[in-house]
């Protein structure tokens, strides 16, 4: 033998041996391909999102200990860096002892598998006591072994010094809620890479088994020469991981450039990179060596010369004589028909198999549809509030007053504030308090009041299903102007009211539903408690109970008031709300009203935005109280998610697979035209004529065509409203929907948009993908026609040749 | 090499069928393809197994060679009873010690002949054999040297079936089996086929059972089996020359 042909001997044996079934047998293969680069671009694009999504989160890490470390506190900017999870407040020297004791034993024996550090600070109150508060690290899971440190070493405070508990203060930090935050969208990722790699394995499974016709003979041929399971499951594991790596260059450049489409811009890191590359390396070999051993199985279990001998007769009927039984003795009538018949199965599993496709692409739009609704139902808010403070001198109300108003009028610089809300509400019954009311004033329903007597000795309810808030006029006004609330009347009289008869306004819903019918003018009256107790003993079940106890137990001091306006269909979830003038607030509450003040954010601004501007707001906060700003939405990275990726990161998806519908129409139909080749051939030699076999594959088309039309459009409408009645059907049992949120519900709408573009694009694709054999098959005919025709060549022009 | 022990192996008889059953379910129908063939063969003879066209001479060869199971009875090839063993225990047994030429060649179409000689070197790896050695012998017996790396659709069917012969000997198998090697081929082609079959099986000392048609060639062969509608009976060059007429 000469060298070349040794050469070319060792050569097989080497890389040769697994590139060259695949180069030689592409066609077998393309499916795996798309298969393959599919699964490493949704394994890969997710990985990237992930790592965007921590990096905004580590992004806030840092904001959010800088922010919380720029509060204001007693007109002071202090920089804290949070480096400890918990912290318990208020232990005194005995109870520190004896913590730190069962701290110390824990980790002298080896035990302390919840903490990883733990230090103290001795704080000094105002009244000069000397506290401590103990820091703790805690180790992972955090909220885990938050709850174990406490079960383990706080709660056992109480056994040495009863009552000790109720007097610490357990409180988290911000390095708790983001180190938390991070574990979990960490668990998120993990599961997300779990439930891609089984998705693989069940796809490239299917693939595989729904191809196996192909690899029949060729394993058959092995196995006659020795081949067992093993060998096979290597051969093709290895088969899988050549074209594995030959498409992971394409997968990679379109999961850079989806990840740039969903985070809108190109921030990947070289580590995140990196990272996401050997993650979806490993995803993709973990899952076609699994995907490959069921089929292979199968095949190593079966006897060779079955294999060898089987024809892929995977597009044919089984029994010939069924088709004919199928449509009775006539049949066929039209050559078309007998194909379309015979060869049901390719066409009913490719249609099947394309409108698959559009069922994804139709399902992730409604997904991002449903996305979208959730991220325009997270309410991001700020929340400011005078922190540990109480306003008992009218000048400094005055200027906490001034403080609230400039509070309000950030809206107008930070343009992503939709509007601010005030909320400084304190219920009537735990202020052992009641009003009493016309009985004129009272709605149909009864189950609110009970019947008294008002001070003028005239019939009245008396009913304690109040709040009881105060805020002045032009907060009212603000308010009133941004829908908040809707109120009719002159409340301005609130400003104008004096100790001896107040205005007053009031809402006259409770829980939503109209529990009184109050006027302008109306007079109402507000008990003051001045004495007397409730037995111990007495029946209380219900708010009436208690205001029947009341009035039968306590005395009172009322005071009149007049309705200046009522609050019309405010969205009361609790009780109906009555504004009264701030001393009388001051009267009833024994102090001066403190708001919680929430400046709402507008749905759909970007969180990292509104996140970065934490630090200005709190420098724009007004000097003198110990405000302090929170936001009332964690650091979620769900939530930016969400907010921002998610309808993106389904839309994307979908697109995708909705161009893989053409692809899976070209590669079927080819490979089938190509199988009916002799067929074909045998036709044009048996003298059909052109227009015969243009009109066979026209027939064709045109079947598939209508199939892909209509079975898109039902199957893509079909799951459709079967995502939508799943969802329904699990948030009625209280499962989350897609941010997390309980009991949520989609408003559902056929999504036409998509339906169609669906629809036509697989009927397209199958349309087209069956005119191109023909137009193939013409070409290579006037090829040949060509080559023939061309004049031959001399003898000795031949033997130069 | 895998877990026989050649020591272990009885010289004789290399390959005994003992009572062998075995049943295709067409429709509903059942038919018998081979009914109870019992029969010896010895290392180094020559057996030829002839019939009509559907008899069960193909299907008995199959059975014989492993690449088919039976319903009922036992074979054993040396001493190794293939009947009993699992799929990957036969085809490990099927790589090292049987080599199969078919009817119709069953050469892989995308592969050139010489990586369809070379596929059961990869199936089966003997670390003692010289498979470059093998492969110059083969290829210069079997006058292959110039379309080693042609497609199988550019041969011919001799050469397709002489790739098929070179693949089925590269592993040097102790037993041949080749089902009418000779069937699609002319008679010249036919005829060197045959020697060249002949040829191997002497310099390597291999037991050569076929299937054919030919009765040309069962007059050389040590010993021939007729196999008439599923049952196995001797054959003598006395005989007739003809074939029992298929039952039908």
């Amino acid at each position: 033998m000469k060298n070349d042909r040794k050469t070319k001997t060792k050569g097989y044996n080497g890389f040769d041996r697994v590139l060259t079934p695949i180069k030689k047998n592409i066609k077998q293969y393309v499916c795996f391909f798309l298969a393959l680069l599919l699964v490493q671009t949704a394994v890969m694009s997710l990985q990237l999102t992930f790592f965007s999504v921590r990096s905004d989160v580590e992004a806030l890490i840092s904001d959010g200990y800088t922010v919380t470390a720029t509060a204001i506190i007693d007109g002071k900017e202090t920089n804290v860096t949070y480096t400890r999870h918990m912290r318990i407040d208020y232990l005194t020297d005995q109870t520190r002892t004896y913590l730190e004791n069962g701290v110390n034993s824990a980790v002298s024996i080896g035990q302390n598998n919840e903490f990883s550090f733990i230090d103290y600070e001795t704080v000094i109150d105002a009244v000069g006591r000397k506290t401590f508060s103990a820091y703790v690290s805690l180790k992972e899971p955090l909220k885990e072994n938050a709850a174990k440190f406490i079960e383990k070493y706080v709660d056992v405070l109480d056994v040495y010094v009863p009552g000790t508990k109720d007097n610490l203060a357990i409180s988290y930090t911000p390095a708790y809620t983001v180190d938390n935050e991070l574990a979990s969208i960490t668990a998120d990722n993990v599961k997300a890479m779990l439930l891609a790699t089984l998705l693989s394995v069940l796809a490239l499974t299917l693939l595989y088994t729904i191809n196996i016709n192909s690899f029949k003979h060729r394993y058959g041929v092995y196995m006659s020469f020795g081949a067992d399971f093993k060998k096979l499951l290597v051969i093709a594991s290895r088969e899988l991981a050549l074209i594995s790596a030959l498409i992971l260059p394409i997968s990679v450049i379109i999961s850079v450039l989806v990840n740039a489409l969903i985070i809108k811009a190109f921030t990947v890191t070289v580590t995140a990179f990196f990272i996401s590359l050997a993650v979806t390396v490993g995803v993709s070999m973990v899952s076609i060596t699994v995907a490959a051993i069921l089929p292979i199985k199968r095949i190593s279990v079966s006897a060779p010369v079955d294999l060898i001998v089987a024809k892929d007769n995977s597009d044919r009927v089984s029994s010939p004589r069924s088709s004919y039984r199928l449509f009775g003795a006539s049949f066929p009538f039209k050559y078309e028909w007998l194909t379309t018949v015979r060869f049901r199965k390719h066409y009913v599993q490719t249609i099947i198999s394309a409108a698959l496709f559009c069922i994804v692409f139709v399902s992730c739009m409604c997904l991002s549809d449903m996305s979208r609704q959730d991220a325009d139902t997270v309410n991001t808010a700020y929340e400011v509030a005078v922190y540990n403070q109480s306003i008992e001198d009218g000048d400094a109300y005055q200027k906490y007053l001034d403080g609230v108003e400039k509070i309000l009028k950030l809206e107008q610089k930070y343009n992503f504030i939709d509007h601010a809300s005030a909320d400084n509400s304190v219920a009537l019954p735990s202020l052992n308090s009641h009003v009493v009311l016309p009985m004129s004033s009272l709605a149909s329903s009864k189950s609110h009041y009970v019947s008294t007597n008002d001070p003028e000795g005239l019939k009245a309810a008396a009913a304690s299903e109040f709040n009881i808030a105060s805020y002045n006029a032009s907060t009212l006004k603000y308010l009133a102007e941004k829908g908040v609330i809707s109120i009719d009347g002159d409340y301005s009289l609130l400003d104008s009211t004096t100790l001896a008869h107040g205005y007053v306004v009031v809402s006259e819903y409770i829980n939503n539903e109209k529990a009184f019918d109050l006027s302008v003018g109306d007079k109402i009256y507000i008990a003051t408690h001045t004495g007397g107790e409730i037995p111990s003993d007495y029946p209380i079940y219900s708010t009436l109970d208690s205001l029947e106890a009341q009035l039968e137990y306590m005395s009172f001091t009322y005071k009149t008031y007049t309705v200046c306006a009522v609050m019309r269909e405010a969205d009361d979830v609790g009780n109906a709300t009555i504004i009264i003038p701030p001393d009388d607030y001051k009267n009833l509450c024994g102090s001066y009203p403190i708001a919680t003040l929430k400046l709402n954010v507008k749905n759909g601004s970007d969180l990292l935005e509104v996140y970065s501007a934490r630090t200005d707001m709190v420098r724009d906060l007004p000097a003198g109280f110990n405000w302090r700003l929170t936001d009332s939405t964690d650091y979620s990275g769900g939530v930016l998610l969400t907010s921002r990726r998610l309808p993106t990161l389904f839309t994307v998806f979908g697109i995708i697979m909705l161009l893989l519908s053409p692809l899976v129409w070209i590669c079927a139909q080819t490979v089938f035209y190509k199988k009916r080749e002799t067929e074909i051939n045998t036709l044009i030699a048996l003298g059909s004529p052109k227009s015969r076999i243009k009109r066979l594959y026209t027939f064709g088309a045109c079947i598939v065509t209508v199939c892909a039309l209509i079975l898109s459009f039902a199957f893509g409408t079909l799951a459709c409203l079967g995502l939508y009645a799943a969802s329904e059907a699990l948030s009625a049992y209280g499962f989350a929907s897609l941010t997390g949120a309980k009991n949520a519900s989609y408003d559902f709408a056929v999504p036409w948009l998509a339906l169609t573009v669906s629809a036509t694009v697989s009927a397209l694709g199958g349309f087209v993908a069956t005119v191109l054999p023909y137009a193939e098959l013409e070409y290579t005919r006037n090829k040949n026609q060509v080559k023939h025709m061309s004049p031959i060549p001399k003898k000795n022009e031949r033997e130069e040749k | 090499m895998s877990n026989y022990d050649f020591n272990s192996i009885e010289q004789t008889p290399l390959l005994k069928a003992t009572d062998v059953i075995k049943q295709y379910r067409q429709y509903d129908d059942v038919v018998t393809a081979v009914n109870r063939a019992t029969f010896n063969i010895f290392d180094g003879e020559f057996v030829v197994i002839i019939g009509a066209s559907g008899s069960g001479k193909s299907t008995l060869l199959n059975l014989c060679a492993g690449l088919d199971r039976v319903n009922s009875g036992t074979i054993t090839i040396k001493g190794q009873e293939i009947t009993a063993m699992s799929a990957d225990q036969l085809g490990r047994f099927r790589g090292n010690f049987l080599g199969t030429v078919f009817q119709n060649h069953n050469l892989i179409p995308q592969f050139t002949a010489l990586e369809n000689i070379l596929v059961p070197t990869l199936m089966c790896n003997k670390p003692d054999v010289s498979y470059e050695e093998t492969i110059k012998k083969l290829v210069s017996v079997l006058d292959l040297g110039d379309r080693l790396h042609h497609l199988p659709s550019e041969l011919s069917g001799g050469q397709q079936q002489r790739v098929a012969i070179a693949r089925a000997l590269i592993n040097r198998p102790l037993v041949v089996f080749a089902d009418e090697p000779t069937g699609n081929l002319d008679k010249d082609n036919a005829e060197d086929v045959l020697e060249l079959l002949l040829e191997t099986k002497e310099v390597m000392n291999q037991t050569l059972i076929m299937v054919t048609h030919d009765l040309s060639i069962a007059e050389r062969a040590d010993r021939v089996f007729l196999m008439d509608d599923g049952y196995l009976k001797p054959w003598r060059h006395s005989d007739t020359l003809m074939y029992p007429a298929k039952k039908h």
